[in-house]
């Protein structure tokens, strides 16, 4: 990684957001591109059907300087911060910390609990997940890379102990997520005060999903719509960066 | 770890199910009673931060070459699958950031919200206590957790309090470790030796077998027949013949 070379001929590679991106690949796009707006860095979006495979690890989004590529909102995160370019110099060395714990939070539990409903929820993977999944390739593709990746993800949430899990228990995993948040939250404006922070950016990205997608299984944007200060957040951040 | 909550339910096997129960069995015990709800909503996002952040050095390291006649081949295999799609050095770079965050969480404090302990305090410690015990092979996050004082502090200060070893513990530790030593270096010793056999095994390459040349011998002149008819090079008429 090379945090030498200046901020110029940036682009963000995503895939089609509106007909091919996932819940949680949607999400870490949006977080990227909010996280990006927030340090007012200029960038473009450049919306491809093949991503995944041009990122060198499957790893997306895809963040391209120069001839750099960083891939994921972490990277992409810290590869901002060797710039010079940081949104927690406000913040003291506990509040970093507890910075840290809450984007790992969104980005394990949270993305775990959507990969958990998209893949493993029958009616949704058939009604969802496998259209936009498939949306990009041609028959018999769009059947055969979509069973292949559900088989390795399911494997995943096998690893993770997660496949015994019943929907109410991934309901239940959901709250505690959205509990944590909404009491950090708090009345403030952001997580930790006045000022936003990567963890707003990750919190945004993965709320806004959560609230406009439409699935068959409403269940986790119910348990979300519990916790009004998390909605208004979500409210008050993209009227800010997304409707200037 | 499992726990028999009332002698007919069902073992219950993970910590936060744990807790959980015991807050709700109403007896004495009192866990995370005074706590604020930011301070609990923190203590959820850092139990999330530990589990994704050093499971997989613990098993790792766990499951790695001196403990390998301790534990039965199966529950190493499993070990290994769960953090397979992580490599070594990612594992450690997440297991080193891990231990300053959370340095940097307690700070001067006793314990991790203050003065009182709470169920993160006894998680903390089960990751701790056996990163700082255990003889591993490779003690580089012995290192670095040595270089935290305040950890090291707190581990020593939690099992004094709640875990005091007797004479006798003390003695059979104490031989225990010439073990230990001899054990881990014996363990180098042959790392050492699978290195220069694996360093010679290299040197001769393996010939390719002969079934997959014939296999893919058959595949292409089956592949170059069909592209042949396809195209038109080969025509093949069907001639009928007529029955009388």
């Amino acid at each position: 990684m090379n945090a030498a070379q200046d901020w110029e001929d940036v682009s963000l590679f995503t895939p089609y957001l509106n007909d091919q991106a996932l819940m949680y690949d949607f999400a870490e796009c949006l977080a990227v591109q909010t996280f990006l707006r927030m340090t007012s860095l200029p960038f473009n979006v450049r919306q491809r059907p093949n991503v995944d495979f041009i990122s060198p690890d499957g790893v997306i989004p895809l963040l391209k300087i120069n001839k750099t590529l960083i891939t994921g909102f972490n990277a992409i995160v810290d590869f901002v911060h060797k710039k010079g370019v940081t949104l927690t110099s406000h913040l003291s060395e506990t509040q970093v910390a507890d910075m840290r714990a809450n984007i790992s939070m969104i980005e394990h539990l949270l993305t775990t609990v959507e990969m958990y409903v998209l893949w493993k929820h029958d009616e949704t993977y058939e009604k969802v997940t496998k259209p936009r999944f498939g949306s990009v390739f041609h028959w018999p593709l769009s059947s055969v890379l979509p069973f292949l990746k559900r088989r390795k993800i399911l494997e995943e949430l096998a690893d993770k102990d997660w496949d015994s899990k019943t929907m109410d228990e991934v309901g239940e995993q959901a709250d505690k997520v959205f509990r944590a948040l909404s009491a950090q939250l708090g009345t403030q404006k952001y997580l930790t005060g006045e000022l936003p922070t990567e963890a707003d950016a990750l919190l945004f990205g993965h709320l806004y999903t959560l609230i406009t997608v439409r699935l068959p299984l409403t269940n986790i944007t119910n348990i979300l719509k519990k916790y009004t200060n998390l909605i208004e957040f979500t409210k008050r951040v993209e009227q800010q960066y997304f409707k200037q | 770890m499992v726990a028999q909550s009332d002698g007919n339910a069902k073992p219950v096997t993970d910590f936060e199910k744990f807790v959980d129960i015991l807050k709700k069995c109403g007896q004495d015990v009192v866990i995370d009673a005074d706590l604020t709800t930011i301070e609990r909503a923190q203590l959820d996002a850092f139990s999330c931060y530990l589990h994704h952040n050093l499971d997989a050095i613990l098993v790792r390291f766990a499951f790695a070459l001196p403990l390998q006649p301790v534990l039965s081949g199966e529950e190493e295999e499993e070990g290994g699958e769960n953090v397979g799609r992580k490599n070594d050095t990612e594992i450690l770079k997440d297991a080193f950031m891990a231990l300053n965050t959370l340095s940097t969480k307690l700070g001067d404090n006793k314990f991790f919200c203050g003065n009182k302990p709470t169920s993160l305090d006894a998680l903390v410690f089960g990751y701790l206590a056996p990163l700082l015990r255990v003889p591993l092979p490779n003690d580089r996050l012995q290192v670095q957790l040595s270089a935290c004082p305040n950890l090291v502090r707190f581990v020593e200060t939690v099992s004094s309090i709640y875990l005091p070893l007797s004479e006798d513990e003390l003695k059979r530790q104490q031989s225990n470790r010439k073990m230990w030593q001899s054990r881990i270096s014996k363990a180098k010793a042959d790392k050492e030796a699978a290195k220069t056999t694996e360093e010679t095994a290299e040197a001769l390459p393996d010939e390719p077998p002969m079934r997959d040349a014939i296999l893919f011998t058959i595949g292409a002149l089956a592949l170059s027949l069909v592209f042949a008819i396809h195209t038109g090079l080969i025509q093949v008429s069907v001639e009928e013949e007529i029955a009388e």
